[in-house]
């Protein structure tokens, strides 16, 4: 091939080398056992499959884990037994189109592939995931997978939808061609996996590369690509028709907009419904299961440390869990049919205006629900910048949380009068007031955001789109497997800690064995310190003490303060809306509110954004970034109360 | 001979004008060398055949598809993809200036 050249690092294949290819039936050849196969790094492209075929090798026997240094999620698990192979792990590493460092995701692949990743062995063996429906152009990421010259097996993934559609490819001859292995498989089918074993089984040491193109140069790689496409008789697949016509109709000039507004509707509305009746019920499950379990300790302090401390902490994040689990259900769904990149090509337009692109559409929308999944949900948006910028901006949007001190504040000073008859009252339309301060502030922020710290020459938006499948349950549960397990290990431990503290506050100083009541606890005695911080915003101490308490999660605030005002003989027969527009002016009740709008107030949120962005670094700016915020609104509303209609 | 210099007497478009359904041949990029990189791993670099397949309902971005694949593309970054009328398929048909 005159246009390809031994790249420094390929040379040539032996005979021997080239006679072990896999035959057109997927079947592997035995070879003689020459390295001890521990690590085997599983690569492919975007929509190959990769993710699917991993899940179906390890099960549920998965780590999930962040590369040091770097925000890339790192996956690794066990290869399920069953195979007489055993003590393998398979590391999935993320989707790449090829071995240029274009992102963080394909720095880590790179580096993995080469050893050069701190803490991740060097792959013994490469699995190379294409999908053999568009093989044109991914045979260019084989060329430079398999120039590293370690031991690969070319997996043609999709062989159900190659053979439906009319495709074929000679599986032999492309073994040839590339010098390595090649199975055609349907990792959603469980076909032609067995390849896979007998590969890990029997694979030898490394082995020589063959002649490649030159990597650099993309046009030659793809002449390369056509003419090794050509030579093992591949046949590409007819244009998938099924996804034409849906495309037809999802993304019309009319009904695609109304199906996409239909479609976020519904999503909205079940995780906003669904989600929280779950939450609720699991959430009243916890505590009554608390309360059992209170019976059977008989220290106080030390049921008190228990129930409220570590059974509350616990139960404040399992809270959330029902909701992120719709949530993930969902997203899952779409993601997984195909659906959710064509939403982001429909919302790209709109989010453009604010500097962001069409992919944070759905994390936002879901923070709506809670932050906390809408953080985890970014990770499909693979520029770095627009990931984080979208990460700053959620926390912004009205998450439920919210709504316990809103409907607290709107039903305790604003009165029960219709602004237009039977359609909007005067409370609904402030709880719409709320929800769009939340959101004209997070797209404000985004601009902000865009135009300093994050501003970077534009980044062209390019999006594939993948063909419409049907999403397959072990997929969809896998991803809710995944979710849970790493927002409770790590959300939980983190929330659980800060509320052990916080109980302790509360309960400390202890007087002749019995533990203080709140108002003299030395969180009081916080609340009494800040006061003079806060005074200006027309806040007194209770309401200090309700602001610190909220740091944990912002609805506890309501349960703080009904603790606080039923202590006090003052207010002890008063109910709460009456209590607290005692203690507060209008202009301070909606400095509170507006307070909540932007302050930062949920350690669930602040551990997730540390964990999505790998350090403490954002999470503190984003803490005082919202604070800084929250306080000054608060302050400026107060004030202009004070001057203008108390004068 | 490539396909390219074959119709080199027809005029360059901007790939986002380019009619729907219409075929292409990709000639030049006018994008610095990362964003031309990142858009060499989708596909496109010059020479390879592009056919305009659908667009968002607003219009932009627009969905291009090169082999098998399905990318979208801003209007903003597509305007600066020069390409040929594909003279090859007869159906072709220029887009509206």
């Amino acid at each position: 091939m005159s246009s390809c050249h031994t790249t420094p690092g390929a040379v040539k294949f032996t005979p021997e080398e080239l006679a072990i290819p896999v035959s057109t039936d997927g079947s592997v050849p035995r070879r003689h056992q020459t390295v001890n196969v521990r690590t085997v790094a599983v690569i492919g492209p975007p929509n190959c499959g990769k993710s699917t075929l991993f899940n179906r090798l390890t099960g549920l026997r998965q780590k999930i884990g962040n590369y040091p240094g770097v925000t890339v999620e790192q996956r690794a698990g066990k290869l399920a037994g069953g195979h007489g192979i055993k003590g393998v792990t398979l590391v999935d590493l993320p989707g790449i189109y090829g071995m240029t460092a274009q992102s963080e995701d394909a720095r880590v692949s790179i580096d993995v592939l080469r050893g050069e990743m701190p803490g991740t062995p060097q792959p013994d063996a490469i699995l190379l995931v294409l999908d053999a429906t568009n093989l044109g152009r991914h045979l260019v990421l084989a060329a430079q997978v398999l120039s590293l010259g370690l031991p690969t097996l070319v997996l043609l993934n999709m062989k159900d939808q190659l053979l439906e559609r009319g495709g074929s490819v000679d599986t032999f001859k492309l073994a040839q061609e590339l010098g390595a292995p090649v199975a055609l498989i349907s990792a959603t089918q469980t076909d032609g996996l067995d390849a896979i074993y007998r590969f890990l089984e029997e694979t030898g040491g490394k082995r020589e590369m063959v002649q490649l193109p030159v990597l650099q140069n993309p046009g030659l790689c793809r002449d390369w690509a056509v003419a090794v496409g050509r030579r093992s008789d591949y046949n590409a697949p007819a244009s998938p028709i099924w996804t034409r016509r849906l495309d037809k109709i999802v993304l019309h000039p009319v009904w695609g907009g109304v199906i996409f507004f239909a479609i976020v509707m519904m999503v909205f509305q079940l995780v906003f419904t669904v989600g929280q009746a779950l939450g609720d019920w699991f959430t009243d499950l916890l505590e009554r299961t608390g309360e059992h379990m209170a019976v059977y300790v008989h220290i106080p302090w030390l049921q008190s440390l228990l129930l409220d401390g570590v059974w509350k902490g616990v139960g404040s994040v399992l809270a959330f869990l029902p909701q992120i689990l719709v949530l993930f259900f969902f997203i899952g769904l779409l993601e997984d049919s195909g659906y959710l990149a064509r939403a982001a090509l429909i919302a790209d337009r709109t989010m453009a205006r604010f500097g962001l692109n069409g992919k944070a559409f759905i994390p936002l929308l879901s923070a709506y629900a809670c932050a906390v999944p809408a953080i985890m949900a970014t990770r499909t948006i693979e520029n770095k910048r627009d990931r984080l910028a979208t990460i700053l901006i959620a926390p912004f949007m009205t998450c439920s949380a919210r709504l316990p001190i809103y409907t607290l504040m709107i039903a305790a000073f604003i009165p029960n009068k219709a602004i237009i008859p039977h359609l909007l009252g005067l409370r609904a339309a402030a709880m719409i007031g709320l929800y769009f301060l939340g959101f004209a502030a997070a797209f404000f922020t985004a601009q902000l955001l865009k135009s300093s710290v994050l501003k970077k020459a534009k980044a062209p938006f390019v999006m594939e789109l993948p063909q419409y499948r049907w999403p397959t349950v072990q997929s969809i549960a896998m991803r809710l497997y995944d979710r849970a397990k790493v927002f409770i290990t790590r959300a939980g431990t983190i929330i659980l800690s800060v509320t052990v503290f916080l109980w302790a506050m509360a309960a400390l100083p202890v007087h002749n064995g019995v533990i203080s009541s709140i108002s003299n606890s030395w969180l009081a005695n916080a609340g009494r310190f800040f006061e003079p911080l806060i005074h200006p915003l027309g806040f007194n101490w209770k309401i200090g003490i309700g602001l610190l308490s909220s740091l944990v999660a912002r609805e506890v605030i309501v349960g703080t303060l009904g603790t606080i005002y039923a202590s006090d003989p003052a207010t002890h027969s008063l109910s709460l809306q009456s209590a607290v527009r005692g203690d507060l002016t209008p202009g301070a009740a909606v400095a509170l509110v507006v307070f909540f709008a932007f302050a930062m107030q949920c350690t669930s949120t602040l551990a997730i954004v540390k964990r999505e962005t790998n350090g403490w670094k954002w999470p503190i700016i984003q803490f005082l970034y919202m604070s800084g915020m929250a306080y000054t609104a608060a302050l400026v509303v107060n004030q202009a109360y004070r001057l203008f209609w108390l004068h | 001979m490539t396909r390219a210099s074959k119709s080199s007497a027809a005029a360059l478009l901007p790939l986002h004008k380019l009619a729907q359904d219409a075929s292409a041949v990709l000639i030049r990029i006018d994008l610095g060398a990362e964003e031309t990189d990142h858009l060499g791993l989708m596909g496109f670099f010059p020479g390879v055949g592009v056919t305009a397949s659908g667009k968002a309902p607003g219009g932009d971005p627009r969905i291009y598809r090169i082999d098998q694949s399905e990318i979208a593309l801003r209007n903003e970054t597509a305007r600066n993809i020069l390409v040929r009328l594909d003279e090859v398929e007869p159906a072709v048909k220029a887009g509206k200036p």
